[in-house]
């Protein structure tokens, strides 16, 4: 895992790292992606594609109208809300 | 592109907005037109710890879509994270289907051609954005409305065809009730990938996939043009890039949006907070006995059961509401078999074009079907003519009044008794003595003026083919 990739993910995370953690976060990503390669060792062929591990099938609600009774809540922790919008910087 | 050494292949991928009350995965209103961000959660705008469940209307009205496509429903289906990073998205992921789609395997029929449906799958909508030069605004009331996606295979050949596919889809979704399918105002959405390939070969070229078209006709240009830019750089020798090219309608061209190598890896999982979608056999086929009679089979009907010529009953099957007037006159009309053909042509020319003039159309005319058939019932018994029923429709269209009331009420009924023609007949022999000694000189162009001469004088309400009988029986008596 090279510094570009590592600068992407901290990008698209929206988060900072110091010099020394960016030398520390490669070998540690690395070990989580070979953890999980680990799964790639067991034998699926028995499995329906797409079986998930819930035995349950989904419940479904009805179709009846709730409204959330404080959308204020839901705005005032946006990094920009105003004129009834979510702002961010231009993206075209 | 016609004489062209390429052929065009077409896949398109049409999104339809159900009609539900709800999202699809939380309970805000499913609704356009209201304030910015006034229809929102914390579900559809993704905050932490917040769970989607899925709505039991959005699972059964895409069933119900899938059915009327000619779909095989998918028992398990299983909804998937697709992710993409775009602030139209507050989770940046989409929850869609992918390996296992709700329906596969259908097909619709589009000018004489099965074109096959690889799948249809649910989704949900992403938040609507508003650019604007220093910012960009986001309404997330869209967010997490409930959409089906319907995937054709790329078997389409023309962009005519595609507009003719579309035209269909939009007819059949119509019917289901399933979806307005409004393309201006965005509830079908359609996304196109076109490639071209030599006639000989059957290896698929580089496909470009062509967004924003707003309209059945700007789906026919835009494809038009993307063809005609294909073939032009395939000639020149270029190579086609693969990428995402945006319609712009104002200057009849696409223009490219972004490279699909990175953009396109999204790295779809099954979203681990939904499980399995299980559609029950004993659902499917009660939602399979609810479909209303779709076009198609309708139009067979009108042609072999009434006896209706094809482009009329394909006109009268247009719209969902247009072949239920059509159908609960037709229930009311006297002499069906006689009375079919003039009620479809009243429909189909005189009512049609009141209400293209009016701006209305068969959800809001306040005109009653069994007045439209008594109206044909009085021109079949003969009692007014097509002219009178014209100025009479005229009057049932403004004053709400049913035929016979009006006729009744204005005296306007037919004179079609033999003894009151013939005096009119003969009344009009001798006021017009030149007329009738030209035609006894065998210009017998004249008898047209001498019927209008009784038409007039009845202002109309003399039944003209009796007249004309009778003139010509009294003229040929005194040659």
């Amino acid at each position: 895992m090279d510094k570009k990739t590592i600068e992407k993910i901290m990008h698209l995370a929206r988060i900072e790292l110091t010099d020394d953690e960016k030398q520390e976060i490669p070998s540690q990503m690395e070990k989580i992606i070979n953890y999980i390669d680990n799964l790639n060792t067991l034998d699926t062929s028995g499995v329906l594609k797409g079986e998930a591990v819930f035995l349950k099938e989904m419940m479904l609600q009805p179709d009846r109208v709730e409204t959330f009774p404080d959308i204020g809540l839901l705005t005032e922790n946006a990094p920009s809300f105003s004129e009834g919008f979510f702002k961010v910087k231009k993206v075209l | 592109m016609k004489n062209s050494k390429y052929k065009i292949t077409i896949g398109l991928e049409v999104h339809a907005h159900l009609k539900t009350q709800t999202k699809l995965f939380c309970r805000c209103p499913n609704r356009t037109g209201a304030e910015p961000n006034t229809l929102i959660c914390p579900v559809c705008t993704g905050q932490p710890g917040t769970l989607p469940v899925a709505g039991e209307e959005s699972v059964l009205q895409a069933v119900r879509a899938a059915l009327a496509l000619n779909c095989k429903i998918n028992k398990y289906s299983v909804f998937e994270r697709k992710q993409y990073f775009y602030p139209d998205l507050p989770k940046n992921y989409q929850i869609s289907q992918y390996k296992l789609p709700l329906a596969e395997n259908g097909y619709i029929e589009a000018g004489g051609v099965k074109i096959k449906i690889d799948r249809v799958h649910m989704e949900e909508d992403a938040g609507k954005l508003v650019h604007r030069k220093s910012e960009t605004l986001i309404d997330y009331n869209r967010g997490g409305a409930p959409l089906i996606e319907i995937v054709s295979a790329p078997e389409i050949t023309s962009p005519e065809q595609a507009s003719e596919y579309l035209k269909k889809l939009r007819q059949i979704l119509v019917y289901s009730s399933v979806s307005d399918c409004d393309m201006e105002k965005g509830s079908m959405r359609c996304d196109a990938n076109l490639s071209l390939n030599l006639k000989e070969s059957s290896r698929l070229g580089v496909k470009t996939e062509v967004k924003n078209m707003n309209s059945f006709k700007a789906v026919e240009n835009a494809l038009s043009y993307e063809a005609r830019r294909q073939e032009e750089l395939l000639l020149e020798g270029k190579k086609i890039d693969q990428e995402t090219r945006l319609w712009d309608e104002n200057n009849n061209r696409t223009a490219g949006m972004r490279s699909k190598e990175e953009a396109h890896d999204y790295r779809y999982f099954p979203d681990p907070d939904l499980p399995p979608l299980v559609v029950q056999e004993t659902v499917v086929e009660e939602i399979r006995k609810s479909l209303p009679e779709l076009p198609a089979s309708k139009i067979e009907r009108y042609m072999g059961e009434m006896g209706i010529g094809e482009y009329d009953a394909r006109v009268l099957c247009q719209e969902k509401e247009g072949a239920e007037f059509f159908e609960n006159a037709y229930s009311k009309l006297e002499d069906k078999k006689k009375g079919v053909k003039k009620l479809s042509s009243w429909i189909n020319t005189e009512l049609k074009g009141k209400m293209n003039t009016e701006g209305m159309d068969f959800k809001n005319i306040q005109l009653d079907p069994g007045s439209l058939a008594e109206l044909v019932n009085l021109i079949q018994s003969g009692k007014i003519s097509g002219k009178m029923a014209k100025d009479i429709f005229e009057i049932m269209w403004n004053e709400k009044k049913c035929p016979q009331e009006i006729v009744e009420k204005r005296g306007l009924s037919q004179i079609s008794g033999e003894d009151k023609i013939e005096g009119l007949c003969r009344r009009a022999i001798e006021e017009n003595p030149g007329l009738a000694e030209k035609y006894l000189t065998g210009k017998e162009g004249t008898i047209g003026p001498l019927v209008g001469f009784v038409m007039k004088e009845t202002r109309g309400q003399a039944n003209p083919s009796m007249v004309n009988k009778k003139l010509r029986q009294i003229l040929d008596g005194k040659k």
